[in-house]
């Protein structure tokens, strides 16, 4: 074998090895898994065919979890784009400490979820900041993460206070890269702030912004740590999304089969998502 | 004539200078406002872990006037901060290593090395970043149990010794190299390896600390996995020491807040030093998506 | 200390041919120099002696040993690159030490022979600095240095002194030439620059197309082109060729041409019978071989001042004569100004004559 054939091999056989296992490998035996009614202990397996995936059709839980993922993605998205794109242009209009402030926003995301979960409950409880902010101007305090109605809501400002500072850089990037002169001309062509806005700045961010929205989205359907330290998953399930299903019924519940199986439709709903979102991307383009 | 028109013109133009300095001065004040406002849980959370128990129900106030530091003191008595820093330490600085040496080479091997498979094999690889935990976490789990690699440091270490996103990051940069110097090193007696050995890999700071960053901040933060693989608090990580912790003395914010200020100042600080080469890397895993 | 032999080296590369069946045979010690326009294969034929590239027929001998199918570390082969290459993050000593690292010498050994070779090129003082802070020279001399260092079989070098600027060009030149002559290395030297190949080389083999026109010595290249290729491309301002009917008259031969016909003596004639292939020639006769007069007489031909190149030692005369514009190198050219007639007559111990169609030389 080539001195140069044996050298790659040795190259790229611990990435293949460690990937391999614990990222293709789960591909195809979570889709196994899911086949089965496994409890996770038990030395058999019994095949059960889609019978997991008929019971989670079904099941109202289940689609009650997508919903509230749903929400909470949407939510955290719309947030942390529309006002991290609004800070990338305030940003963009200082020269100098733009680095300072790219980094300030950007604090929150380089914390841990927990860290994040931890400080806001404290701030959100009756005893809290919030609360006490609150009542000083006279609204009634809200015991947020004990409310079902405010639970959810609580859950996406955190999240969306987390992502920020990401979509924030981002779209600056995006703002730093369109020449200054496009600007000028249309100053020159008579066009007022709200005009060059909608004909020079959103059309040029139009791929960044499409691309941060499907980013944004499938991150967020992704939260666990945020909502497990967070709420838990309460109160009465209204924060309980689909990471935190799959990981109650596989490490609570001793149903591994059946958490497996709402792992690959939740996998399935996501990539169906982006698909689409990717779709509107062409389209976009062509337009 | 000539002189009313040029002092007309330069009083405009100094109009126009003030005009621009105002809207800079007011973006500035609405940034620092903006900043402080998303910032204030941190205050919170810092005046907080000073303050004396007895005193935390005082008017609220953001910037600590008190310090007592007898509330870090109390938390690492309340539950072992320092071992959980340990082993979140170790389990960082293996992962850290792991992914920097693994992507490198990998990288290197898919940048400037011909084998058979080569672009196959690395599309694979890369397309591997789009699956989610929800596909891999039971797997990796049951392996992980049948290694009988639960409740140790391999257990936490080992599926995160190599980054996708490492490999392609590295790729990127060494396709860039030039040939030259590759030519000059096999005439200067270097095999391939020797090669990335001491031409490639001393030449690849941006990229190992770009790389550095996201895996240190990625093995600090870590929650799920760590919940998942250790059910022995002597093995619990930062993160899961930290969500225990509060869920036991939730009540009791001083030591509480003690405890997340100390969790969050390594990756804050980490963050700080390294943030150019984060953010500048932060764009290629943006095209990436 | 070897010979280089290269026999039938053939390369392609997709459907061009880069190398074609070149045999080449440097001795020990001889500075070779591979010349030749951008695209004759000089630099792929070096790259195959290196073992950068692998040909797709021939063998390459380096000394007594088949090279073909090692690879470049271990043949003894050492070559500067045109970008003078240089690890930028090391500092001048480990450039130079690096390739004696990789053969694991030991370090007093490796040390000893570091200062040795910084003191015979004169980068003593440059010894601790790294590649980014030298100049052009500095890197080339260091790239020598760190190429010799291992005193290789054979010294390859792909046109090192292109990135240098014109006035360390000179200057180079010469140190590279005492350099190879002091160590007595085979060297291998590719470059377009026929200045450069005349003033360095013990043999200059111009190569064009992939295809070996010429091999010998600057001085027989010069005087006795293989055919009109080397002749245009050798000597600046190159030979002057003039396009001519060959006619027979009475056993003699006559060399037809606008305005004028020369007669060839005997002897002369006889070897243009034998070689020539069909009754168009070309004629040719350096710059410095032509010389003007004002009045005419025998073997003289008639011209008009074209105008003037004044270079400062000499002057180039372009001429309009014998159908076509000739260049003349002369030192004096008073009484001369454009538009005046001019009688040309030419060394007739000088002239070449080619065949038209192979381009061949034929006397």
């Amino acid at each position: 074998m080539k001195e140069e054939t044996r050298t790659a091999l040795i190259c790229v056989a611990p990435a293949t090895v460690i990937i391999g296992t614990f990222t293709i490998f789960p591909i195809f035996y979570s889709f196994y898994l899911s086949l089965t009614d496994w409890d996770g202990l038990s030395p058999t397996k019994n095949f059960v065919g889609f019978g997991n995936y008929s019971q989670l059709i079904a099941d109202e839980a289940f689609w009650n979890s997508i919903k509230l993922t749903l929400c909470y993605a949407v939510g955290v998205t719309t947030i942390s784009l529309i006002a991290g794109l609004a800070l990338a242009s305030l940003i963009n209009r200082t020269e100098r400490l733009a680095s300072f402030y790219r980094v300030i926003f950007f604090i929150p995301v380089v914390t841990s979820f927990v860290a994040a979960a931890v400080v806001w409950r404290s701030l959100f409880s009756p005893a809290g900041f919030l609360s006490d902010t609150f009542r000083s101007i006279g609204i009634p305090a809200i015991n947020w993460l004990a409310d079902p109605t405010w639970a959810m809501p609580a859950l996406i400002l955190v999240g969306a206070w987390m992502r920020l500072g990401f979509n924030t850089v981002i779209s600056l990037a995006g703002l730093q890269a369109i020449p200054r002169g496009y600007y000028d001309k249309g100053k020159v062509d008579g066009a007022g702030a709200l005009s060059r806005f909608r004909f020079i700045t959103l059309p040029l961010m139009r791929p960044i912004i499409l691309l941060l929205l499907v980013m944004s989205l499938v991150d967020a359907f992704l939260v666990f740590d945020l909502a497990y330290v967070m709420t838990g998953g309460g109160p009465l399930q209204a924060t309980n999304v689909a990471g935190l299903l799959l990981y109650k019924n596989a490490f609570h519940y001793y149903k591994m089969g059946y958490a497996s199986a709402i792992g690959m439709i939740t996998f399935a709903i996501v990539l169906i998502i982006s698909l689409i979102q990717m779709k509107l991307l062409k389209f976009g383009k062509e337009v | 004539m000539a002189d009313t028109i040029f002092s007309q013109r330069t009083t405009w133009n100094r109009i126009k200078m003030v005009v621009g300095t105002i809207r800079r001065i007011w973006a500035h004040i609405l940034l620092l406002t903006i900043g402080f406002i998303v910032l204030m849980p941190f205050f919170w959370m810092i005046t907080i872990s000073l303050k004396p128990p007895a005193l935390i129900y005082v008017p609220p106030h953001l910037i600590p006037i008190h310090f007592e530091w007898q509330n870090y003191v109390k938390a690492l008595e309340a539950a072992p901060f320092a071992r959980y820093y340990l082993n979140t330490s170790i389990a960082a600085l293996c992962i850290v290593t792991g992914q920097l040496l693994f992507s490198s080479l990998a990288g290197y091997a898919f940048a400037r090395l011909h084998f058979p498979g080569r672009n196959i094999l690395f599309l694979i690889l890369l397309s591997t970043l789009m699956v989610p935990f929800y596909i891999t976490l039971i797997p990796s789990y049951l392996i992980v149990r049948i290694l009988g690699m639960v409740n140790t440091y391999p257990g936490l270490i080992v599926p995160f010794l190599v980054s996708a996103f490492g490999i392609f990051l590295f790729r990127q940069y060494y396709i860039e190299f030039p040939k030259d110097l590759e030519e000059k090193a096999l005439m200067d007696g270097c095999s391939r390896l020797q090669i990335w050995r001491h031409v490639f890999l001393p030449l690849s700071k941006p990229p190992l600390a770009a790389l550095g960053i996201f895996a240190f901040l990625f093995a600090w933060n870590s929650f799920l996995w760590p919940l998942v693989v250790t059910t022995d608090p002597d093995m619990w990580t930062i993160q899961i020491g930290l969500a225990m912790f509060s869920g036991r003395y939730g009540t009791e914010w001083t030591s509480l807040m003690a405890g997340t200020t100390v969790s969050v100042i390594p990756a804050i600080v980490a963050f700080i030093i390294l943030q150019k080469y984060y953010i500048r890397h932060l764009a290629l895993s943006a095209r990436l998506g | 200390m070897a010979k280089l032999e290269i026999k039938h080296l053939t390369k392609r590369f997709g459907k061009t041919m880069a190398v074609h069946a070149l045999n080449l045979h440097v001795k020990d010690g001889e500075l070779v120099v591979l010349l030749g326009p951008s695209g004759c294969g000089k630099t792929t034929t070096l790259r195959c002696v290196a073992g950068l590239e692998t040909p797709d027929e021939g063998e390459v001998w380096i000394g007594d040993t088949l090279a073909n199918k090692l690879p470049p570390k271990d043949r003894d082969v050492a070559m500067v690159f045109q970008t003078y290459t240089l690890y930028p993050h090391m500092m001048v000593y480990d450039n130079l030490a690096f390739p004696l690292k990789m053969r694991k010498m030991p370090k007093q050994q490796i040390d000893l022979k570091v200062k040795k070779i910084a003191e015979m090129l004169r980068i003593k003082e440059l010894l601790d600095r790294k590649p980014a802070q030298l100049s052009g020279g500095q890197q080339q001399r260091v790239a020598l240095g760190a190429s010799i260092v291992r005193e290789p079989k054979v010294f390859l070098m792909d046109e090192p002194l292109s990135n240098v600027d014109a006035k360390m060009r000179t200057q180079m030149r010469v140190e590279i030439k005492k350099l190879q002559q002091d160590l007595n290395i085979t060297t291998l030297y590719v470059t377009h620059d026929q200045v450069e190949a005349m003033t360095m080389g013990d043999r200059v083999a111009l190569m064009d197309g992939g295809v070996l026109h010429q091999y010998s010595t600057p001085s027989e290249i010069y005087s006795n082109p293989a055919n009109t290729f080397v002749a245009s491309f050798i000597g600046s301002p190159p030979m002057n060729l003039v396009n001519c009917s060959v006619i027979e008259r009475e056993g003699l031969l006559i060399l037809e041409f606008q305005n004028w016909s020369f007669t060839l003596e005997k002897n002369l004639a006889e070897m243009v019978c034998e070689n020539a292939k069909g009754s168009e020639l070309v004629v040719g006769i350096r710059p410095e071989d032509l010389k003007l007069h004002s009045h005419q007489e025998r073997n003289r031909f008639k011209g008009k001042i074209y105008g003037f190149e004044f270079l400062g030692r000499e002057f180039i005369v372009n001429v309009e004569a014998v159908g076509t514009i000739l260049k003349v190198v002369t030192q004096d050219v008073s009484g001369f100004k454009v538009g005046d007639t001019a009688w040309v007559s030419f060394r007739t111990d000088k002239f070449r004559i080619f065949d038209k169609k192979s381009g061949v030389l034929v006397l």
